[in-house]
């Protein structure tokens, strides 16, 4: 019979040898293998119920082949602008941008049946949207963790390992936010248009107008002229704000007294979810072209740029909108008043723009 | 050592199950405000609402109500 203290002194020997061989580290990444391999299971399964319910609601809207319309949609991909030579880089992006939006809205429309409205085909879109990032996440772990696990790459495993908390989290998030973009209710995002919606309403309104997708208000606040901007709802969109900022701008010559954007933003952590944050630019979270389009009309006339933004973190800002984030569009209106008050003459022009996805605000 | 260890252990996996649990449990709820006397009741969501859509009537002056929000609680 062996006594303890021979067992201990042959578990500190097989220990050593692990260490000194190297099988430790074979054996930890066989591990971490199993763990990551797991966690892209659950991954897998979460893009597989997305996209089966997807599917069902394009055939509750009478679509016979909606695999069809998915297997083009789901890999979908925009090739970036060259970069290395920037010249007209905002120019070309847009284009591609708009391209891409464009050749996703008329596959949709081409392929779901006539009685299906503006409305609901956005919501189509967003869905898939959404369906298709889960999808493009899934595959880079799988490509990541195949080629890791071929090469006994040690780095590329570890990485995953410690990354996967948060990737399964956004994966959670986007799960989340689908429900919303189904049923085409109002998004944390929104917030920004409904205070552009919310102020409409406080105004005397003298005209309307869609451009781009985007609807403009022209109305009356305080003996000043509003411009109040946000994306044409109540279907899920986004809309065009900076191109249409600029068209405004231009068309007035630039006598613009101010430009004030209202956004969400991503809250650190900590931060009070729904509070209230005053600064100076334009409140945009585009690519580029949108919010290089607002700067370079308010640089050109010389026009104060102030953005207001409101707190929340990721799944706020995809899922349906919190009861105090809602609550907080009154806050925000009394600081635009204040903005106004303060920054602007009576008899002045200002344009307030409501930056966000509309889905579930009309206007 | 031995207990040591037991008690690292033991820590590691009570701090893990104390610790606090997001509450994903949510409704969607929509509030309906009466234009006429302000009267407002929350009800539940319902698919193809939006904000602003006219819907039921005020049980107080019988006028058409109006969503003024939608938000999960």
């Amino acid at each position: 019979m062996l006594d303890t203290s021979t067992l201990l002194q042959v578990t500190w020997i097989v220990m050593l040898l692990l260490i000194l061989t190297g099988l430790y580290q074979r054996m930890q990444l066989k591990i971490w293998i199993l763990v990551i391999k797991i966690r892209l299971n659950t991954i897998k399964n979460t893009f597989e119920e997305d996209k089966l319910r997807v599917r069902n609601m394009l055939q509750n809207m009478g679509l016979s082949k909606p695999s069809l319309l998915l297997s083009r949609l789901l890999d979908f991909f925009v090739i970036e602008p060259v970069s290395v030579e920037p010249t007209d880089i905002i120019k070309r992006m847009d284009h591609l941008l708009r391209v891409a939006e464009s050749s996703v809205k008329q596959l949709i429309e081409r392929m779901l049946p006539s009685s299906i409205g503006k409305h609901e085909r956005s919501l189509i879109e967003s869905a898939i949207s959404i369906v298709a990032a889960i999808g493009l996440i899934y595959k880079i772990l799988r490509h990541y963790i195949i080629l890791g696990e071929r090469e006994e790459n040690y780095l590329i495993i570890m990485q995953l390992v410690y990354l996967m908390p948060q990737i399964l989290k956004v994966v959670k998030i986007y799960h989340e936010a689908l429900n919303a973009f189904m049923y085409g209710k109002p998004i944390g995002d929104g917030v920004g248009p409904l205070v552009a919606y919310m102020l409409a309403e406080k105004c005397n309104i003298i005209s309307k107008r869609v451009i781009d997708e985007t609807s403009v208000v022209e109305a009356i606040y305080e003996s000043r002229r509003l411009f109040i901007v946000k994306a044409e709802g109540p279907g899920s969109n986004v809309g065009h704000p900076g191109a249409v900022i600029s068209k405004i701008v231009e068309e007035l010559n630039g006598n613009v007294s101010l430009i004030l954007t209202i956004d969400a933003a991503i809250k650190l952590e900590g931060e009070v979810s729904g509070s209230i944050s005053e600064g100076v630019g334009a409140a945009i979270g585009d690519p580029g072209p949108e919010k290089i389009a607002i700067e370079r009309v308010a640089a050109k006339y010389n026009i104060p740029l102030r953005a207001l933004v409101i707190k929340m973190d990721l799944k706020e800002a995809l899922t349906t909108m919190k009861k105090n984030i809602y609550q907080s569009c009154e806050i925000v209106l009394n600081h635009i008043d204040t903005i106004i008050r303060e920054s602007t003459p009576e008899g002045s022009t200002i344009i307030v723009a409501g930056i966000g996805n509309t889905m579930g605000i009309p206007g | 050592m031995f207990i040591f260890f037991l008690a690292l252990l033991l820590y590691m996996l009570l701090s893990n199950y104390f610790k606090k649990r997001e509450d994903t449990s949510s409704t969607t709820k929509e509030l309906l405000v009466c234009p006429n006397c302000n009267y407002s009741v929350e009800v539940d969501f319902e698919p193809g609402d939006f904000i602003g859509l006219i819907k039921g009537q005020c049980p107080r002056c019988s006028s058409k109500m109006r969503i003024k929000g939608i938000y999960s609680v």
